[in-house]
């Protein structure tokens, strides 16, 4: 729910529950004030009835309200100070759509006579006046809802333009381009301190990036030309007099200088892939295959595989052409390299999908834990264990779905488009 | 041939002038920017071996003043980096191959080889071992001018062999000359031995000398003073 709309539900609440509030208020002051005045009407018709009577007039000739009814009582009755009946009482039970009447009498003993005057009228019902409230009240909400609805739709675009817009560029910042957001002005206090902030963060990620990639191929260039010296001694010391056992070290050593190489390679190329250095464009997948099996031919009928290829023309992916390389690489040369004697690599290529498969010993472990870092099918053997992580990652990149199955000695990696 | 070295390590550098001296190239050493650009100034190289990261400057710079005053030297690119960034780039300015740390010395012998091949000799080129020739332009190897039927790999190995006589070359640096990145997952060089063999029978088949031999369980060495 977008921020706006979250403040507008809690306005409308809040002005639910204050109208209602008011509602009431309104309606116990309407019915007060309708009362009072109820009763001081009935009051004056009653006294200025008494007047009359007091100055002479005959109960016949009284010019009254027709409300007013004159009695005459026993003179030596009580005088009734004060008589009233509301017809909303308890007593007798209203119906509803009943009229409210109010009759307010009082006895006045004048010149040896002793009137009883009462006087009614028919006055405002609280049901009415309930629902007159309640639905002035309903229409005081609805417009108040369309208006906050427009308001906030419009203010919203305003005030909180800044906002959005430095969400914005949130989103579209890359550290990859080395570009520091730059957020327009604003008035707004809050939005101002979320800029500077902003600003500063980039500006400070940048830094900490270009340090970390400085530092990485720095690191690199530090451990590969020791590395470099290493193994040239070794083929230096290898050109001179040496007994076996001065080869064989020569030969471990070298063997660990490859591996350590090859690590590095690989962490390498996995540092660049999670900065997302490669860019995807459109590549021809298909002549790419064909490359890489062609380059591997030999390679296997040297090793008495057989090839199968199925390959078909044109496949056009949206992929970078030196990460197909990578791929293909890694998982034809586990093909080869995973083969048994007499075995064979298929390789299947169509517009959905690409199937390497081969013969191998079966897996010593569940296949998609072969796709973690430095997990390998026989942990001693002495490959870098990257090479399947390096292609998963890759696949993740590309948004390309990646599977390896195995039944019995039939290895298969399957990648969906 | 004559060739500058232009490497700020100075273990490397002499890893690289101790293998090339040995096979009659005369080297050259320099370790900053600065003196590599006076030297390239003042002599005429065949080959310049260039690092790309330099204590004073970047080596990519050197390149490209190397082409602007169109100096004829061939251009032998080291980098540390495996990316391909550096590698299209040294490329581009001109530079003739690219290679990178941990390499080979045979590796960079056979490249430097090829480059002077490519710059200096012009028409065929022919290696020549005794009885053995290798025809680096048409890719015919012959004995005793009888035609060799090699593959490209075979081809290719048995230059390599040339290049570097009298050498050990192990399987490994073998493995990567024939199959480049392809060997960075394989863990053993059995193949580099089914090469060895099918050249060493080729060869044999065409009465010829067999010179290669095995040395230790280091790899293979091309011995010209085998009798």
């Amino acid at each position: 729910m977008r921020l706006i709309g979250k403040l507008t539900v809690w306005y409308i609440i809040i002005t639910a529950i204050v109208l209602t509030i008011g509602g009431m208020i309104v309606f116990r002051e309407i019915m007060h004030n309708v009362d009072r005045e109820a009763y001081i009407k009935l009051n004056s018709w009653v006294r200025s009835t008494a007047e009359q009577l007091k100055q002479g007039v005959s109960v016949e000739e009284l010019s009254i309200n027709p409300s007013v009814t004159v009695i005459e009582l026993d003179y030596d009755e009580p005088v009734i100070e004060h008589y009233q009946n509301d017809s909303t009482g308890i007593f007798p039970p209203r119906k509803r759509g009943d009229d409210r009447r109010l009759i307010i009498g009082k006895s006045f003993k004048i010149n040896g006579n002793h009137y009883y005057i009462t006087a009614q009228n028919f006055i405002a019902e609280p049901d009415e006046i309930e629902e007159g409230i309640q639905s002035s009240m309903m229409i005081i909400f609805i417009i108040l809802i369309v208006f906050v609805g427009i308001v906030s739709l419009i203010v919203s675009r305003i005030i909180l333009r800044p906002f959005k817009n430095a969400l914005l560029a949130m989103d579209e910042f890359n550290l990859k381009q080395q570009q520091p957001i730059l957020l327009s002005d604003t008035h707004t206090k809050e939005f101002k301190s979320l800029n500077r902030f902003l600003e500063k963060m980039t500006y400070k990620a940048i830094n900490d990036y270009k340090t970390l990639k400085e530092f990485s191929e720095n690191a690199s260039h530090e451990i590969q030309t020791p590395l470099a010296i290493i193994r040239g001694k070794l083929e230096l010391l290898m050109d001179s007099q040496i007994d076996q056992d001065q080869a064989e070290s020569i030969n471990s050593i070298q063997n660990a200088v490859n591996k350590l190489s090859s690590i590095h390679h690989s962490l390498a190329l996995i540092t660049k892939l999670e900065n997302e250095e490669y860019t995807l464009e459109t590549i021809n997948f298909s002549n790419q295959v064909k490359n890489a099996v062609a380059y591997i031919k030999e390679l296997v009928e040297m090793n008495n595989i057989a090839l199968e290829t199925d390959i078909e023309d044109q496949v056009m992916l949206h992929f970078n052409s030196y990460l197909a390389d990578v791929v293909l690489n890694n998982l034809l040369s586990n093909a080869v390299k995973h083969n048994l004697a007499d075995g064979y690599i298929k390789v299947d290529l169509r517009n959905a999908a690409l199937i390497i498969e081969n013969v191998g010993h079966p897996l010593e472990v569940a296949p998609e834990q072969l796709f973690k870092r430095f997990k390998k099918s026989n942990q001693s053997g002495s490959s870098t264990g990257l090479g399947l992580s390096i292609v998963k990652q890759i696949c993740d990149l590309s948004n390309f779905q990646i599977s390896y199955t195995n039944e019995g000695n039939i290895h298969r990696v399957t990648i969906e488009f | 041939m004559k060739i500058l070295i232009v490497e700020d390590n100075e273990d490397l550098s002499e890893n690289i002038r101790n293998y090339l001296q040995r096979e009659g190239i005369i080297c050259e050493s320099t370790y900053t920017f600065f003196d590599a650009h006076d030297k390239i100034v003042s002599f005429e190289y065949d080959c310049i071996i260039l690092d790309i990261m330099l204590p004073d400057g970047n080596g990519l710079k050197l390149l490209d003043y190397i082409k602007q005053e169109k100096i004829k030297s061939g251009v032998l690119v080291i980098s540390a980096k495996n990316s391909l960034d550096d590698k299209i780039n040294g490329l581009n300015l001109g530079a003739d191959d690219y290679i990178t740390k941990p390499f080979h010395l045979p590796e960079l012998n056979a490249r430097i080889n090829a480059i002077y091949r490519r710059k200096n000799l012009e028409g065929d080129t022919i290696i020549s071992c005794q009885e053995i020739e290798v025809n680096t332009t048409t890719y015919v190897a012959t004995v005793n001018d009888t035609s060799l039927d090699l593959t490209r790999k075979e081809f290719d190995l048995l230059l390599y062999f040339l290049t570097n006589k009298n050498r050990v070359l192990t399987k490994q640096s073998i493995a990567e000359h024939l199959w480049g990145d392809y060997t960075d997952n394989l863990s053993n060089f059995d193949f580099v031995y089914q090469h060895v063999k099918n050249l060493r029978r080729k060869i044999e088949q065409a009465k010829g000398h067999d010179y290669i031999e095995t040395v230790y369980g280091l790899g293979y060495r091309f011995n010209t003073g085998v009798k």
